[in-house]
């Protein structure tokens, strides 16, 4: 290599280690995604990128939205900071803006070591997968004991196998 | 544009809609041809006085909108863990440019481009034109809702010079990105003497000439073409074929226009630009910087 092309810091350093994209569309990331991404990234050893993404339309607020959004962000983001702090996984964040799908097709090109990507609530699966080179993976969310769906689902369980007379 | 040695691109960006993604749009293509990537912004010169408006340092406003920009941009290269120059400058914002790509030493620069009305351009000034006929390297101008991508391109052949080039560029991603190669000739006889027997078809002759001779250079580096003529203006039919064609960069020669008439009809490039859906490139013949006097 010569002398010049040393000198022309080139941008290939990326990442290192593998890359877990999640993507979430506004501000709020839901705690599954954030502790089902620590646990396998913890577990494979990859580092994590949050992509927070804008999909409200450019807004000609005097940038007063923009950053009431980064601030929120920020809000949200540290908490995931902290955790994965305790468990030893890196993480690094982008605030975003446009469509999903565009997004996640030019971090695609950009970073070369996605290995997944997993999805927040709220964010079209179909929409990712269409322009994804990499799996994607969505979360369900834990159903809690006292909610009304739960309740609902024990109920319809139930039905299906209440026993049947033998005429 | 081209894959193998290390380059340097130059995104000049500023604080309007159609640049907003465009220094990402840099990043993903020096991730795919392993560059340096340089952030120019330029303020321009104010001459005026802001007093009565209770602005003291008109200068300084000016320039903190671009700045803030420009660190954006940085903080975003950085949070992807990648690198980014950034340089600020002020003056008249095409010469800052194509002096900046003079001193990197720019393989390629990256502008975002308006679809603009002629009155818009000749009332906001002409900064894509100037900067196209005076930069020492290609220049790739990216609409505001485009991608950057090169599966299939689209070359504007004409058998001049400069399409020479763009068709050279064409064949030069197209082994770099394994893409799609078209080749469009277009037929643009004037009003006058299209009516007259025979000029069409002799011009259509001529143009499928070209066209072989074109695909038969494409083929001896591998590259398939795919040749096409159309009768028409120009930018119509270049924007209609890529449009139909779904096509993902339009490869054109740096074009000169005549002298006067771009003012008042605006140039070949510009009305191009304002009327194709994807991002375009202008190919010109590669400067030897070593030979340069800045």
């Amino acid at each position: 290599m010569s002398t010049l092309d040393q000198e022309r810091s080139t941008t290939e350093k990326h990442y290192e280690k593998p890359v877990v994209l999640v993507l979430t569309r506004g501000h709020n990331l839901s705690e599954a995604v954030m502790n089902y991404s620590l646990n396998v990234a913890g577990r494979l050893q990859h580092k994590i990128l949050i992509v927070y993404v804008n999909t409200l339309p450019f807004l000609r607020s005097g940038g007063s939205h923009r950053e009431r959004f980064a601030c929120s962000v920020d809000e949200n983001v540290s908490v995931f900071i902290e955790k994965g702090k305790e468990r030893d996984v890196p993480i690094a964040y982008v605030k975003e803006s446009g469509k999903i799908g565009k997004v996640v097709s030019r971090l695609c090109r950009i970073i070369k070591k996605i290995d997944f990507i997993v999805v927040d609530d709220g964010v079209r699966v179909e929409e990712v997968v269409s322009r994804s080179p990499v799996p994607v993976f969505n979360v369900d969310k834990p159903l809690m004991p006292n909610t009304f769906e739960n309740v609902e689902r024990k109920n319809s369980v139930r039905q299906n196998n209440a026993p049947r007379r033998i005429q | 544009m081209t894959a193998h040695a290390a380059k340097t691109i130059l995104a000049a960006i500023n604080n309007s809609e159609e640049n907003h993604s465009l220094f990402k749009e840099a990043l993903a293509l020096a991730s795919a041809m392993r560059a340096r990537v340089v952030v120019v912004s330029v303020t321009p010169e104010y001459e005026g006085n802001m007093n009565r408006l209770f602005l003291q340092n008109g200068e300084q406003e000016f320039k903190k909108t671009l700045m803030e920009v420009l660190r954006e941009a940085n903080e975003y290269a950085t949070s992807l863990g990648l690198s980014m120059e950034t340089i600020h400058r002020t003056g008249t914002p095409d010469e800052e440019i194509c002096a900046v790509a003079y001193e990197i030493k720019a393989d390629v620069i990256l502008l975002g481009c308006a679809k603009r009305m002629q009155m818009e351009r000749m009332m906001l000034g002409r900064t894509t034109a100037e900067v196209v006929a005076n930069s020492p390297c290609d220049v790739l101008l990216i609409p505001e809702e485009a991608e950057l991508r090169f599966d299939r391109i689209l070359a504007g052949i004409s058998g001049s010079p400069a399409s020479e080039e763009a068709g050279l560029r064409a064949i030069d991603v197209a082994k770099s990105y394994g893409s799609e190669v078209h080749a469009l000739y277009v037929t643009d006889i004037p009003t006058d003497r299209y009516l007259r027997y025979g000029v069409s078809h002799e011009a259509e002759q001529k143009g499928w000439k070209v066209l072989k001779k074109y695909s038969t250079s494409a083929s001896e580096q591998n590259v398939a073409v795919i040749a096409a003529i159309q009768g028409n203006i120009v930018e119509e039919c270049l924007a209609e074929y890529a449009k139909e064609k779904r096509i993902h960069l339009l490869i054109i020669g740096s074009l000169k226009d005549t002298f006067g008439l771009h003012m008042f009809c605006g140039s070949v490039l510009e009305r191009i630009v304002s009327r194709t859906p994807c991002p375009v490139l202008v190919a010109k013949k590669q400067t030897d910087y070593s030979r340069c006097k800045l």
